[in-house]
């Protein structure tokens, strides 16, 4: 009974997943220019490269040379382009205008559908971020300086940092159950993620007290830690921490998703519903 | 015979925001909000047997849409009780989502941007239906709305009505037992509308299935249903047989002329009430008791060529009620008539 349960999960969400990237297909001039306008990191990291010259940046064993900027903000454009949220935009719609109930009416839950859309999304442009990280670093130089070890690593720090991206734009979201302007968040969200994620400065540059409380919060997390990964730089604890910080986030952005949706959805009685 | 949807002293309230216009309601909406509760439905209770087709009728902003999406589980009833198929809807259990449907003219489940199949095919996954099953359904409905050629192609090039029909088979494609319509014909031409009232019919008769209707167009509900509630201000102002509906609330009827020569108005008004004249053709309102003696009168007195007696037609009877509803004491409300 349980295995016929799975089984039928897993169906479900193929044929979601089918589906989805149908639909980014679809979109594929649109995934383009999200592509191009996703460039701002590489541009970050020629800023910094050029700041670098042949020294380096920092200092107390934190210091970044060129080829470090390089991965790093490589590092940055992977991760940017491959979390790109939209959930606070279908909330938005779906929950203003009603046109969450067709999917509320399915016995299944409509995160599912949401998170799928996404998924869809990065499956139609991985192949293009790929070649864009892989060259880049190719051309920076820094390919060779890439382990097996941390390229696995970095892609397991890749999938949390989906997950809790996720999480925090759909909790976001979510707040369309009480109010209206919800989409003038999201902007919010991006800031909050550039300045104190590391993706514009590494958080390694920052005054230490302020590193040690940027450190704690998700949006390092997501950002700063699975290039960190990537560059070589932390040992086996910090790995470690690392990855509870992540798990950490995921549960309790998971939690928060869970209650803001129960309560919220007592409260979906807009006249549009 | 049981009950499948009972609903008991069902309200729905909802806090709703004042603004005045203009730039300056809007400052002072951003200092002060003014909100004030509107009473969408009113203690509304009934029961439908297995197999019913209702007519749910009303103005609109009557609560006919809020008391569906309530029924559906989509909306959390302000207070009352309601079970459909003994599931309280709200809690949006599995098993009772696989039994119902409800359709929305203006909201679609169909994929946008796909063609219409590739959400059929999702809909077969998430509702576990066997590849042979899930063929043999998509043969029936297809013929039955003549889906054919269309559920190949993608969904924004599909014309209104092409895409309603397709959404009414995506809703049915998991064979529930509950339908909810809420106003399952809108902005459908008239073959098209007759058209998904016969798949209707034909659904209803092949499997038994229970139907509340939400519909602006009579005929969908003449054609469809035997029993009407009508809910006007959040409350059920009528709850019957539609025939009964027409005689109780209808105290007259028509009497359709075709005259050899033209009359004055004022000359057949002395006979009844003048409804319609129109050159030769001409139709007076009459008390029932004096139907008989009016016609007589009329064939004997004036140069008739054709007379027909008929009921009032079912919109005027409707709109009477819905301008006597706020009285509500002389409103009779009955008891459900099951089928």
């Amino acid at each position: 009974m349980r295995t016929a349960r799975i089984l039928h999960v897993a169906r479900i969400w193929r044929q979601l997943l089918v589906q989805y990237c149908a639909v980014a297909m679809a979109y594929r001039v649109q995934s383009l220019i999200w592509m191009i306008g996703g460039l701002m990191p590489i541009a970050t990291m020629l800023i910094w490269v050029e700041l670098a010259g042949n020294g380096s940046i920092g200092g107390n064993g934190t210091s970044y040379g060129r080829q470090d900027f390089a991965v790093y903000f490589m590092a940055m454009y992977l991760l940017r382009q491959a979390t790109v949220m939209w959930s606070v935009l279908i909330l938005d719609r779906g929950i203003r205008r009603g046109e969450l109930a067709p999917q509320l009416l399915r016995p299944v839950p409509p995160v599912w559908a949401h998170m799928a859309e996404h998924l869809g999304e990065i499956v139609v442009r991985l192949p293009i971020i790929l070649a864009v990280f892989v060259l880049g670093l190719y051309l920076t130089g820094t390919l060779g300086s890439l382990t097996f070890p941390n390229v696995l690593l970095f892609a397991l720090a890749l999938v949390g940092s989906w997950l809790i991206f996720f999480h925090l734009h759909y909790c976001v979201g979510l707040l369309a159950f009480w109010m209206d302007g919800v989409l003038s968040l999201e902007p919010l969200i991006w800031y909050f993620t550039v300045i104190l994620g590391g993706g514009a400065i590494p958080i390694d540059l920052f005054p230490t007290a302020i590193r040690d409380v940027l450190t704690w919060l998700p949006f390092a997390a997501t950002l700063d830690f699975p290039a960190q990964i990537l560059l070589g730089k932390i040992d086996a604890a910090l790995l470690a921490l690392g990855f509870a910080k992540q798990i950490g986030w995921i549960v309790a952005l998971t939690l928060l998703r869970q209650a803001l949706w129960r309560t919220g959805l007592r409260r979906y009685s807009a006249m549009g519903a | 015979m049981s009950a499948v949807i009972a609903v008991r002293g069902l309200r729905k309230e909802y806090k709703v925001h004042h603004k005045e216009g203009g730039f300056l309601g809007s400052v002072k909406s951003l200092v002060n909000r003014r909100y004030s509760t509107v009473t969408a439905v009113d203690g509304v209770s009934f029961e439908i047997a297995e197999g019913e087709i209702v007519g749910f009728l009303g103005p609109n902003g009557a609560g006919k849409t809020t008391t569906l999406k309530m029924l559906a589980g989509l909306l959390h009833p302000s207070g009352g009780d309601v079970s459909v198929l003994g599931f309280e809807p709200k809690q949006r259990h599995t098993d009772f989502l696989r039994a119902i449907t409800l359709v929305m003219g203006q909201k679609q489940q169909l994929a946008w941007d796909l063609a219409a199949i590739d959400s059929f095919l999702l809909n077969r996954v998430i509702y576990d239906i066997p590849e042979d099953v899930y063929h043999r359904r998509i043969g029936e409905l297809s013929e039955m709305l003549s889906l054919q050629q269309v559920l190949n192609k993608p969904v924004r090039k599909l014309s209104l009505g092409e895409r309603m029909k397709c959404e009414l088979a995506l809703a049915l494609l998991h064979q529930p037992k509950i339908l909810f319509l809420d106003e399952p014909t809108i902005g459908l031409d008239v073959n098209m509308q007759r058209a998904v009232r016969d798949f209707i019919a034909a659904y209803n008769d092949r499997y038994r299935a229970t139907i509340m209707l939400t519909s602006h167009y009579m005929d969908d509900v003449e054609a469809l249903a035997r029993r009407v509630m009508v809910i006007d201000g959040g409350r059920i102002a009528f709850d019957g047989d539609l025939h009964r509906l027409i005689a109780e609330q209808a105290p007259k009827k028509v009497l359709r002329l075709k005259l050899i020569e033209a009359q004055p108005a004022a000359r057949l008004s002395q006979y009844a009430e003048l409804r319609r004249l129109e050159d030769l053709e001409a139709e007076l309102l009459v008390d029932r008791q004096r139907v008989a003696e009016t016609a007589s009168r009329l064939l004997a007195e004036l140069p008739v060529a054709d007379i027909a007696i008929e009921e009032q037609p079912i919109e005027d009877v409707i709109g009477a009620l819905f301008k006597t509803a706020p009285d509500r004491k002389t409103v009779p409300s009955h008891q459900p008539v099951t089928t």
